[in-house]
């Protein structure tokens, strides 16, 4: 990982202080929920085959928890303020991923897809406790955890970022680790402000 | 697996009020579609159906894993279902005990939360006003204008799909049916959910043989 080492121990710490001082659930009875709730929405399909529905679905739901849980993040974190796009993405993986889900993330920039692309790694994904994808579409062509594509970008939205999150590699579908690909596409003129 | 077990509890709140959501306009927009579209009434009894009907597979799935974990062997007690449900079962959920709990002759007992976390949110109760869920039970949809009338008044609360207080308390019954049935799979039992005027919810686990 080629990361300046005085930046990212702070953002680790920080997102580590965070998760500790809010309140806690149980990960298996959150990914018992994800699970029934994405069992649902493959059962509700009207078309099989239609899997795409699902991972548009996961998305929007995850940009409306992710607009919600913005404000938490801006009170409770204790993370700066973000002014560039490495410094949103460092808070996304090291600070928001750890403080709400628990993951311990790296991030680096994904050269390869644009100037303002960073790739965001991590192995352990609390949403995907007791998850096992049948051979098929569902396999090939569900990402299974989508909701934090959405979480990640609607949050980035509420602070002035416009920014795309999209599953590169997924664990369930035999990767050797989780990847999301954070694409930024420019800001907002104006920002919110959260007062408190 | 290094994980430590636990998230965060907003993620997880956030989670499950956009379960009830989905629920709610799921059943919404299939009324709609319908060829012969449903009455309202029809569509928000299934939406309770729906709702309680997720709750329990949630509440079934997640005794396997918390129960897993416990040395007791056989049947419980309704006291000890009801300590484990106010303790174990709340702090896995919303990360905390019930705030108190009420008994009568360790057979009907009631959980109270002062700030129940599902609800944080939606508006407050005002008035002389409560909400209440009683079980659904095969008798009550035998008395079809009973339930005819309960769905009429919860249909006019709502605004669109939005979910209500009373989606709430619904599949949260819904979570402790699955969970206790587990636990106390042939004694009688019925559990309902109300919130009263100061905002309290409270959560009935009637283990009595015979329940009006």
């Amino acid at each position: 990982m080629k990361k300046t080492p005085a930046r990212a121990p702070t953002s680790s710490n920080e997102g580590e202080k965070a998760f500790e001082r809010g309140d806690k659930v149980s990960a298996e009875f959150f990914a018992i929920t994800y699970g029934a709730l994405v069992q649902q929405m493959v059962a509700d399909l009207a078309q099989e085959e239609d899997v795409e529905a699902v991972n548009q679905q996961l998305d929007a739901m995850g940009r409306r928890i992710g607009s919600r849980l913005i404000e938490e993040y801006s009170v409770r974190s204790g993370a700066p303020a973000c002014r560039t796009f490495a410094q949103a993405a460092d808070g996304v993986a090291l600070v928001g991923l750890r403080m709400f889900l628990n993951v311990t993330a790296t991030v680096e920039p994904a050269r390869e897809a644009g100037t303002d692309a960073f790739a965001i790694k991590f192995a352990e994904n609390p949403l995907a406790l007791f998850v096992e994808l049948p051979e098929g579409p569902l396999r090939e062509r569900l990402w299974y955890s989508n909701v934090i594509c959405g979480v990640v970008a609607g949050a980035l939205g509420m602070v002035g970022f416009l920014a795309e999150a999209t599953f590169v590699r997924d664990t369930l579908r035999g990767d050797a680790v989780n990847e999301i690909l954070l694409c930024f596409k420019g800001r907002e003129k104006e920002t919110f402000q959260v007062d408190r | 697996m290094g994980h430590n077990g636990l998230v965060s509890e907003s993620v997880a709140a956030a989670l499950n009020i956009e379960l009830i959501s989905y629920v709610v306009s799921r059943q919404t927009l299939h009324g709609e579609d319908g060829p012969s579209a449903s009455p309202e009434n029809e569509v928000e009894l299934n939406t309770h159906k729906d709702l309680e009907g997720l709750g329990l597979l949630l509440g079934l799935r997640l005794s396997e894993r918390l129960l897993y974990r416990q040395p007791s062997f056989g049947e419980w007690t309704p006291s000890g279902v009801t300590h484990f449900v106010a303790r174990t079962f709340w702090k896995t959920a919303f990360g905390k005990k019930v705030d108190r709990m009420m008994h009568m002759n360790d057979i009907y007992f009631c959980l109270i939360d002062r700030s129940f976390r599902w609800l944080e949110g939606f508006p407050k109760i005002k008035g002389d006003r409560t909400v209440s869920t009683k079980a659904v039970s095969l008798s009550a949809y035998a008395e079809e204008s009973v339930t005819k009338d309960e769905a009429a008044s919860t249909r006019d609360e709502r605004l669109g799909d939005m979910p209500i207080h009373k989606d709430v308390l619904i599949y949260t019954v819904g979570i402790l049916k699955g969970l206790i049935r587990v636990m106390y799979p042939s004694g009688p039992l019925a559990i309902h959910a109300n919130i009263n005027n100061e905002n309290e919810t409270h959560f009935v686990l009637d283990f009595r043989s015979t329940t009006t």
